[in-house]
């Protein structure tokens, strides 16, 4: 296999990459039921499941699933406009998210500090939280800015 | 960048709905172009000349600030 085929076979596949359509209009729907259930889950399951720690690990797969879908979804008018909102909401949610992800341990352990009276330890981040949080962020910042237009 | 959108409209006696549905955007992509809030792609910008019968650069002009 020389340079040109690697070349090529790199350039079909950019390709099949840049056509990555977006899932149909009813998705949406579906996506904010699950994240409405997964939503009652988290908070029911407490006094539901015996086992809750394995159950919660599955909601919040649930939910993260829930969320994307409705990212990643159309909308009913689906424009160059929206394109270019649904762009810039990804920026923004990849910089708050990583902002995010440097800068909460911290508040959490002056938060803690403050609170409780015993040593406090720093704790990392799970990368589930930074990425609900991410999501949250992109569809709000997308919701808002496509009222503004 | 200005545009006379509005006013093409006006001439043909259209809403932003009507032009909107013509060129297959949506009615708040119109009026965020109509308030210069939004640049459309060259795409749209020629369907929308099609659309009035006219030159892009007789509906899109640049200002001062855009050379």
């Amino acid at each position: 296999m020389n340079l040109n085929h690697i070349l090529k076979w790199e350039a079909k596949n950019m390709k099949k990459l840049q056509n990555l359509k977006l899932l149909p209009n009813r998705v949406k729907g579906i996506g904010i039921i699950m994240v409405v259930i997964s939503l009652i889950a988290l908070i029911a399951g407490k006094f539901l499941f015996a086992d809750y720690h394995t159950i919660r690990l599955l909601i919040k797969n649930l939910l993260l699933i829930s969320l994307l879908l409705v990212s990643i979804s159309r909308d009913k008018v689906e424009d160059e406009l929206t394109l270019v909102l649904r762009l810039q909401s990804y920026g923004f949610a990849f910089i708050t998210g990583v902002v995010y992800a440097m800068v909460q341990p911290f508040a959490n352990l002056l938060v803690e500090s403050i609170i409780s009276d015993e040593t406090v330890t720093f704790t990392e981040l799970d990368v589930k939280q930074v990425l609900f949080f991410m999501l949250l962020v992109q569809l709000s910042y997308f919701t808002f800015t496509k009222r503004m237009r | 960048m200005q545009n006379t959108i509005k006013v093409e409209r006006a001439i043909l006696d259209i809403t932003q709905e009507e032009l909107a549905e013509q060129i297959c955007v949506s009615r708040q992509t119109i009026n965020s172009i109509e308030k210069n809030r939004y640049v459309p792609s060259t795409i749209l910008a020629l369907r929308i000349s099609a659309l009035f019968k006219k030159t892009v650069n007789e509906i899109f002009v640049l200002e001062e600030a855009d050379y």
